[in-house]
């Protein structure tokens, strides 16, 4: 190797620049070295480099020595090779959503992910961080060692056992284990999540907190209560929120009494009645307790708003719409109509929206529902999603979808696209939307780019269930706006079906 | 014979059309889908009034289609492959095809019948005339060497440092007086050179390959007295073609081979396509190398994926170290038609791939890499580098840039396994793995990427 490595050296050079005599490693080298001593020096160098690359090349052997340590073998089944395929598909189409589908369910089946695509999940992973919970707990023992051998890939991993799980994460895939522990066992997630609160900066210590709503239960009140107190504002407005949530009587009671005395109902017959809403003129810092904000500025829907406004929105958005209607001794309706008619009109109706969705109130939206107009009722469904299930408020989505299917309505694009907020649809929902989409098409329909995209997004929320009549509805149409969704849905149902066989 | 998604999907000549393909993977736009023994055939539904009609032969596969796409296959052959692998039961069965698709598989046994028969009823050689060509072609080739050995011998003096100063036209002119003299060999060899030093960092590289070359140079000049095989190889570096009648008249390997590999380079508008395949009973390994243009990549081999059985003859290209071959009566097989044969060949150790490379180089000093089946090897990483550990403990370097050495670190876990690879003298080019009762392509990660 010496002497290839000198070869090189002079060749670099050229013979022109160095032309030292040869040494060689063997006599029978040095022999042929020295048939070559009359030559040209260029020819010389030539056929030298020749010898010597030749002889390393023959020479050529083991480089290092090396102890490998084996990935320890897994107890838990791979899933079958029609998934497998089904995953690779989805990781060569880069398509987060499914992946991420996929993999919480090969989870919550208990199956590791095949080897050979573990390389192409880490690098999704790594750029999809709501990859990686569920990936850790698919990745098996063969993607743990995988994972150690390349420092792109380290954080990936964690030997830490469940019970420890949230002290070796950080950002949205701590948040993601967190919602998964909450899900599984809410007192265990709340021990973790106690261990580690201390030391967590605020806008930490807020995305955590609101994951508390998954499997919020009473159990939960002592650490809320402790939050109350916390120095920052979005966790001490999300504790306060949770507490109000749960009934929390040192919530309840004092803001119910807030509120009580800012309303004044000025009786009147044939629905004349009027409420004048007088909030305190003054800020008092107690009220910082429950995260009101002294100087709110814009309601969540832009409306700039005053601060007597603002402070009336944030408390009543905490109470459930029922507490005004016992204030004020009048129906639920006539509630909703009186602060329709006040001064702070926009923002009592927000709030009591928000705090319908809060406690979980359908009985709200059901009585507010029929006095809405179509555009009103289709711009509430989205928000819906963040407080409901869409199997709890099916009811007040079947009739717009069911005004929204009518011929010539402007509505139908509108709606779907509101319901991109919920994650998952009912088979009634789905099915109902199929039904939508095939009168649509068979009217001769025509929409533009972004419809199609929500359109295709359908195929992430349709229920399982619901697929042979989906297919039955789209599929005989034929048309290429459909055809995607239905490709992807099918994928889904496949996936599925694997990991239940 | 079974074909999954990751196959069909390779044989795409791009990710669009894959996309669009997987857009018509639905029964509905798909008024006939038929199938027999042979072939087979659909009607997909366009924009226009008339379906587009595309069929499959299955012992190619190879495809046709009505539709005017210059794409090869265009999406609606591989639209209706990818739906024969995912729903044949979609698919109607049939004794008989319909005309428009006999007509064609006909045609095609029609094109192979008239190939064999003109092999076999070809004009008499005019030997004097063709004495003639070759008499001129090595005069060209002799001027071609000469002119290179003086280069050569000009690099050596003034070095290959200076190399690094000349620009692109200094190498585009020796190599184009390379192909004037007939020397494509030599020309390829300019051009590798040329990208060696354009990189700058790659002075080892450059040298080994200037000693080759000095090394074939002076070679052909002395071949007369050299064995008939390397006389091939020299002619083989040089550029010198080899007939399909010449090869075809070599003995053939008869055997079931399992494709190891499948690669498909493109520059500027040609097509390479190197498939790497091992013989099961016979143990031999190959190396099929097709060339096409773009638009032609019908007549590159469709089907030979990493894991398929061909069954076929192999025709070697005469060498010292035969290894690159044509084949002649190939067919595609199942596993299930192969009967007993066992589609895991035999491997060797490092040591003794270490030797066997040894006896290569002497046979014929230009080998370059050559593929090995190395057994109970443990691919691991270590020191930002990959590498093949043996039982001993004793490890050699896979080479980074070749596929994806993750895929095989993933499916080994560490444990040893059987892996076939090109040993290059100094460094391993994995091409695959069997672990866990699999064999896994490791050339790339994913067929396609979208």
């Amino acid at each position: 190797m010496q002497e290839w490595n000198d070869s090189v050296k002079r060749l670099i050079l050229g013979c022109d620049a160095q032309d030292a005599p040869w040494t060689a490693p063997s006599a029978e080298l040095g022999a042929a070295l020295d048939k070559m001593a009359e030559e040209p020096a260029e020819r010389r160098l030539l056929k030298a480099a020749v010898m010597f690359n030749f002889t390393r090349l023959v020479g050529q052997s083991h480089q290092r020595a090396l102890a490998v340590a084996p990935a320890q073998s897994d107890s838990v089944e791979q899933c079958s090779e029609r998934a497998e395929e089904l995953l690779r598909a989805a990781l060569r189409a880069k398509d987060t959503r499914l992946l991420a589908e996929y993999l919480t369910t090969l989870a919550d089946a208990g199956r590791v992910s095949p080897p050979a695509a573990l390389a192409d999940l880490f690098d999704a992973a790594l750029n999809q961080p709501r990859l990686q919970v569920s990936l850790r707990h698919v990745m098996g023992a063969r993607g743990r060692w995988l994972c150690g051998l390349n420092p792109k890939w380290e954080t990936l991993r964690s030997d830490a056992p469940a019970s420890e799980e949230l002290a070796h994460l950080s950002g949205v895939a701590r948040v993601d284990a967190f919602r998964r522990l909450r899900e599984a066992d809410p007192a265990a997630a709340l021990n973790q999540l106690n261990a580690i609160w201390k030391d967590e900066p605020a806008k930490e210590r807020a995305a955590l907190l609101e994951v508390m709503k998954v499997g919020l239960n009473p159990n939960d009140a002592e650490f809320l209560a402790a939050c109350v107190d916390d120095r920052s504002l979005p966790v001490r407005y999300q504790a306060t929120r949770f507490l109000a949530q749960l009934g929390d009587a040192s919530v309840l009671t004092p803001l119910r009494e807030w509120l009580a005395s800012a309303l004044q109902l000025q009786k009147a017959l044939l629905k004349k009645s009027q409420l004048n809403i007088e909030p305190p003129k003054d800020f008092d810092k107690s009220w910082e307790k429950w995260g009101v904000k002294e100087d709110l500025s814009h309601l969540p829907n832009r409306t700039k708003v005053g601060k007597r406004a603002g402070w009336f929105y944030q408390v009543l958005a905490l109470l459930p719409p029922r507490v005004s209607a016992e204030i004020l001794q009048a129906s639920l309706e006539q509630t909703i109509d009186l602060y329709r008619r006040s001064d702070y009109a926009e923002a009592a109706l927000l709030a009591l929206s928000e705090g319908a969705m809060l406690h979980g109130d359908v009985t709200y939206f059901e009585t507010l529902f029929p006095a809405l107009t179509e555009v009103e009722r289709t711009e509430y469904l989205g928000g819906l999603a963040a407080g409901f299930a869409a199997e709890k408020i099916e009811p007040l989505i079947l009739p717009a979808l069911q005004a929204a299917m009518k011929k010539d309505s402007q509505f139908w694009l509108p709606v779907l696209y509101q319901l991109k907020a919920f994650s998952r649809l009912t088979p009634k929902l789905s099915e109902a939307i199929a039904e939508m989409i095939r009168a649509k098409i068979l009217e001769g329909e025509s929409w533009y780019y972004d419809a199609h995209q929500t359109i295709d997004q359908l195929a992430y929320q349709f229920s399982l269930t619901s697929y042979e009549k989906i297919r039955s509805l789209l599929e005989p149409l034929q048309d290429d706006r459909t055809n995607p969704l239905l490709a992807v849905y099918k994928n889904r149902v496949d996936f599925h079906k694997e990991l239940q066989s | 014979m079974s074909w999954n998604q990751e196959q069909i999907i390779a044989m795409a000549p791009d990710s669009a059309s894959v996309k669009a393909a997987q857009k018509l993977t639905n029964t509905s736009k798909w008024p006939l889908l038929e199938f027999n023994d042979d072939a087979i055939w659909g009607h997909c539904q366009g924009s226009g009034s008339k379906p587009y009609m595309s069929r499959i032969d299955l012992s190619g596969p190879a495809f046709k289609c009505s539709c005017p796409s210059r794409k090869f296959p265009c999406k609606h052959g591989l639209a209706l492959f990818l739906l024969y692998a995912q729903q044949q039961s979609g698919f109607t069965r049939q004794q008989d095809a319909p005309d428009w698709v006999a007509e064609w598989l006909d045609s095609r046994a029609d094109r192979e019948q008239k190939k064999v028969e003109r092999a076999q009823n070809k004009k008499p050689v005019d030997a004097a005339a063709q004495e003639k060509r070759k008499g001129q072609r090595e005069q060209k080739v002799s001027r071609g060497v000469e002119e290179l050995s003086l280069w050569a011998e000009d690099v050596a003096r003034t070095g290959l440092a200076d190399l690094q100063n000349k620009n692109y036209q200094y190498w585009k002119n020796l190599e184009s007086r390379m192909v004037d003299a007939q020397a494509p060999g030599l020309a390829n060899h300019v051009r590798q050179m040329a990208s060696l030093a354009i990189t700058g960092d790659r002075m080892s590289e450059l040298a080994a390959s200037l000693s080759r070359l000095y090394l074939l140079l002076n070679a052909y000049g002395r071949m007369e007295q050299l064995a008939d095989d390397l006389q091939a190889d020299i002619r083989t570096q040089i550029g010198w073609p080899w007939s399909q009648d010449e090869l075809l008249a070599t003995p053939p390997v008869k055997d079931v081979w399992l494709a190891l590999s499948h690669s498909q380079t493109q520059e500027e508008r040609l097509v390479m396509q190197v498939i790497h395949l091992v013989g099961l009973e016979s143990g031999r390994m190959a190396k099929v190398v097709n060339f096409a243009h773009e638009t032609q990549r019908a007549s590159l081999v469709m089907g030979w994926r990493g894991g398929q059985l061909i069954r076929g003859d192999a025709h070697f290209y005469p060498s010292g170290s035969p290894l690159r071959a044509i084949f002649a009566d190939a067919a595609t097989l199942s596993p299930e038609h192969v009967g007993d044969t066992h589609t895991t060949p035999a491997g060797i150790s490092l040591d003794a791939m270490f030797n066997q490379y040894e006896q290569l180089l002497a046979r014929n000093p230009w080998v370059g890499p050559y593929p090995f089946i190395v057994d109970a090897v443990v691919p691991w990483r270590q020191d930002d580098a990959f590498w093949l550990v043996d039982a001993d403990g004793k490890a050699v370097p896979l080479a980074e840039r070749a596929g994806d050495l993750w895929k095989l670190l993933a499916v080994s876990g560490g444990h040893p396994v059987r892996v076939v690879g090109e040993w290059c003298g100094d460094r391993f080019n994995p091409l695959g793995v069997w672990a866990e009762h699999q064999y896994f392509d490791v050339t790339s990660r994913q067929a396609l990427a979208a």
